[in-house]
């Protein structure tokens, strides 16, 4: 419900439309034809969810599955209804699988979407042949034509009621009447042309699918069913001689839920038995509910692999292919930002000198560039310290960090590590970097902040702790 | 043991012989399964004649984080020194596991820095985790890699169960563990344990700080003895040197 000028009835159900409700009508009308009406706030984010909710479960029959308004789903079934016994009998399975899920539809195959969506909503859904959607949207209203309101208002006011009204008059003076738009969706609504789904979610070329008869629930039984698809796409990739980068195993549940794991690997990978390791630490996290009817594994993201590395087993590519697969366990378990390598980068600012990349995504190299003494333990963020220096330029004598006082016994500096220039970063100060040693023993990289000025109290830090 | 003393004493050949062949089975891999530390001294503290690979080892350093960090990146070094000519070309790597919330208290790792003990960053895997138990998988995993010289995990704790399993993992893997702990020692069944506290060092003619030095203790080996030494690293030469506790020696008789 909703208001304007007052709560107003945005859906009725199918025994309210019986008592004579719509949707539109006041609330307070409402009441007095059906006194124990029972109403609810509309909840559209809610809606909206559920429906793509219900989209997602779509891609069971194809990946090209999207929301369609507020109300509808776009399914393009070419290529796949054989797959579940021809265009009648999919529609009879959505059909029933939807009525079991407590949801009223509407279904309709035709040559495009926009004429689909006419005939699901004005028309009495169903399959139209080929070349047969012309003559099917002929006598539906020209609301199917799915125009904006003020256009339908005009054309119903010109008494243009039907799509054939339209369909009739000559192009030219209608396209200048009503604009483009309304000759593009009547091209599509007639079959003439046909527009975009964006699917939910981008299909895989490579994929591969299991039905079950009676729905699976057992982990034991979800582990096997990912074994056997593992080994049926390790058997097509490696046919185009690709390996999987990503995998996407999605299990569609009875209940219209669908559960998606997802498998990163560091290098292109065909062998079963590495990916379903991999799979094995996330199968746990599949929750099969009241069971699980399909389940769909794709490659979504593949390279080249070429048979060689693959198959010579106790080679050196074995070798560093062991190294890949701890990687991807590690990263797959931990997540990709937590496993890294550190890389030299061409700086000379101490926090700018090393990236970190992801674990083996480049070549190794051992040249590391040489720089000055440097500690082992940097500290994220430097610290504040305390710092009594007898001249300006030397190094402290003692300084005080964590509520602890050293004494510096020895020093070393000062190092000038200057920011860079071309970095758009005003506020840096040059840095005159020292290496103290205290008493104890104990190392550590402090540095002043900015030049000495007099007067002016210097700041220091402490950055790093040496071995 | 104690049900031993109950068998007969004609019993005992068997027995002997029996404690022979787990020790062979247990341990005792082959002859390049050991890493010299670089210094007679030290190698000839340890009973295997330098620091077994294959196994875990322990490295306390409470309160000298910095320090521990050091002596661990100096016996990694070590470690990635290939056992022999055959598998020179391989590059070795090493996996460092980590907690997330200790950088903040204890630092990172830096690379630079551990380049200049003869690690070279690129060689080194870095594991960043949440939970002490997920840092402790993630060694037992690398151990089980063969292309891993090393795991090393810092700032986790360990008990005997874990140190057990970690222990396991590195003798079937062939890679070493190193275990940096922070907290007080607690029950392991490392194959060394290590105490290390920095010292001052020998200045450098400026006056500046000289190679980094340790009080280094070996207080738990098992199968030898202990000890505790002044120990340096020595950045040329990529070794630890024993050198004479509070030896202010010039600087060109210590290179």
């Amino acid at each position: 419900m909703n208001g304007q000028g007052g709560l107003r009835l945005v859906a009725v159900d199918a025994a309210a439309a019986a008592q004579g409700l719509a949707p539109g009508m006041m609330l307070g009308d409402a009441r007095s034809l059906v006194p124990h009406v029972h109403a609810a706030e509309a909840d559209a984010a809610g809606d909206a969810a559920a429906l793509d909710d219900l989209a997602d479960w779509c891609t069971r029959y194809s990946p090209w599955a999207a929301t369609d308004g507020a109300d509808g789903i776009c399914i393009d079934v070419s290529g796949v209804a054989h797959l579940f016994g021809g265009e009648a009998t999919l529609i009879a399975d959505l059909r029933a699988r939807l009525a079991r899920a407590g949801i009223v539809s509407e279904i309709a195959i035709a040559d495009t979407a926009a004429a689909a969506w006419a005939l699901a909503r004005f028309g009495r859904g169903g399959v139209v042949p080929p070349g047969g959607t012309a003559a099917a949207v002929s006598p539906l209203p020209s609301a199917a034509l799915r125009l904006p309101a003020d256009v339908a208002a005009d054309l119903e006011r010109l008494g243009l009621g039907t799509v054939a009204d339209v369909a009739r008059l000559p192009r030219g003076p209608l396209a200048a009447r009503f604009g483009a738009g309304l000759l593009e969706r009547l091209d599509r609504i007639l079959g003439h042309s046909d527009g975009p789904i964006s699917p939910r979610h981008p299909p895989a070329a490579w994929r591969t699918r299991m039905n079950f008869a009676e729905p699976v629930g057992r982990p034991e039984d979800v582990a096997l069913t990912a074994e056997r698809l593992l080994e049926r796409l390790c058997v097509m990739l490696g046919e185009a001689s690709l390996g999987a980068r990503r995998l996407v195993l999605a299990c569609y549940r009875v209940d219209g839920d669908v559960q998606r794991v997802v498998v990163g690997t560091s290098r292109p990978v065909r062998a079963p038995v590495r990916l379903m390791r991999l799979f094995r630490d996330k199968l746990g996290g599949i929750d099969p509910g009241f069971g699980i009817e399909t389940m769909l594994l794709e490659a979504g993201v593949a390279e080249a692999l070429p048979a060689s590395q693959a198959d010579f087993a106790g080679s050196k590519d074995a070798v560093g292919d062991d190294l890949a697969a701890l990687v991807d366990r590690l990263q797959n378990r931990l997540g990709p930002a937590q496993v890294v390598q550190l890389a030299p980068c061409d700086s000379h600012e101490p926090v700018r000198v090393v990236t970190v990349i992801p674990a083996l995504s480049r070549a190794f190299a051992d040249e590391w560039p040489v720089s000055g003494p440097r500690p082992v333990r940097l500290l994220p963020s430097p610290e504040p310290i305390e710092a009594t220096a007898p001249v300006p330029d030397d190094p402290p004598v003692r300084f005080r960090w964590r509520r602890v006082d050293h004494r510096v016994v020895r020093a070393d500096g000062p190092e000038r590590i200057a920011p860079e220039w071309w970095r758009e970063d005003r506020a840096r100060r040059s840095r005159d970097y020292y290496r103290i040693e205290d008493e104890a023993g104990r190392r550590f990289w402090v540095y002043r902040d900015g030049a000495y000025r007099p007067g002016q109290p210097p700041r220091w830090y402490l950055h790093g702790l040496f071995a | 043991m104690s049900d031993a003393q109950a068998v007969p004493v004609d019993a005992l050949p068997v027995l002997a012989a029996l404690r022979v062949e787990l020790a062979r089975i247990e341990r005792h891999a082959p002859v390049d399964g050991v890493a010299g530390l670089g210094d007679a001294v030290l190698d000839a503290a340890l009973p295997w004649g330098g620091l077994r690979r294959g196994g875990l080892h322990e490295i306390a350093g409470a309160g000298h984080e910095a320090a521990a960090s050091g002596f661990a990146a100096g016996l990694l070094a070590r470690l990635l020194v290939p056992a022999s000519e055959a598998n020179a070309s391989a590059h070795g790597m090493v996996l460092w596991c980590r907690l997330a919330r200790d950088g903040r208290e204890r630092g990172v790792p830096y690379g630079p820095g551990l380049a200049r003990f003869g690690l070279t960053p690129s060689r080194l895997i870095l594991v960043e985790t949440r939970r002490a138990a997920e840092a402790l998988w993630a060694m037992e995993e690398g151990l089980r890699c063969r292309r891993l010289v090393a795991v090393l995990g810092e700032g986790l704790p360990c008990d005997l169960v874990a140190s057990r399993r970690l222990q396991l993992a590195a003798e079937a893997g062939g890679a070493t563990a190193l275990l940096v702990s922070h907290a007080a020692a607690s029950a392991s069944v490392a194959l060394s344990r290590w105490r290390v506290k920095p010292l001052p060092s020998r200045p450098l003619p400026g006056g500046g700080p000289g190679p980094p030095r340790w009080q280094v203790a070996l207080w738990r080996c098992r199968g030898g003895g202990n000890g505790e030494w002044c120990v340096e690293w020595n950045d040329a030469s990529r070794r630890f040197a024993v050198v004479a506790a509070l030896a202010d020696r010039p600087l060109a008789a210590a290179v």
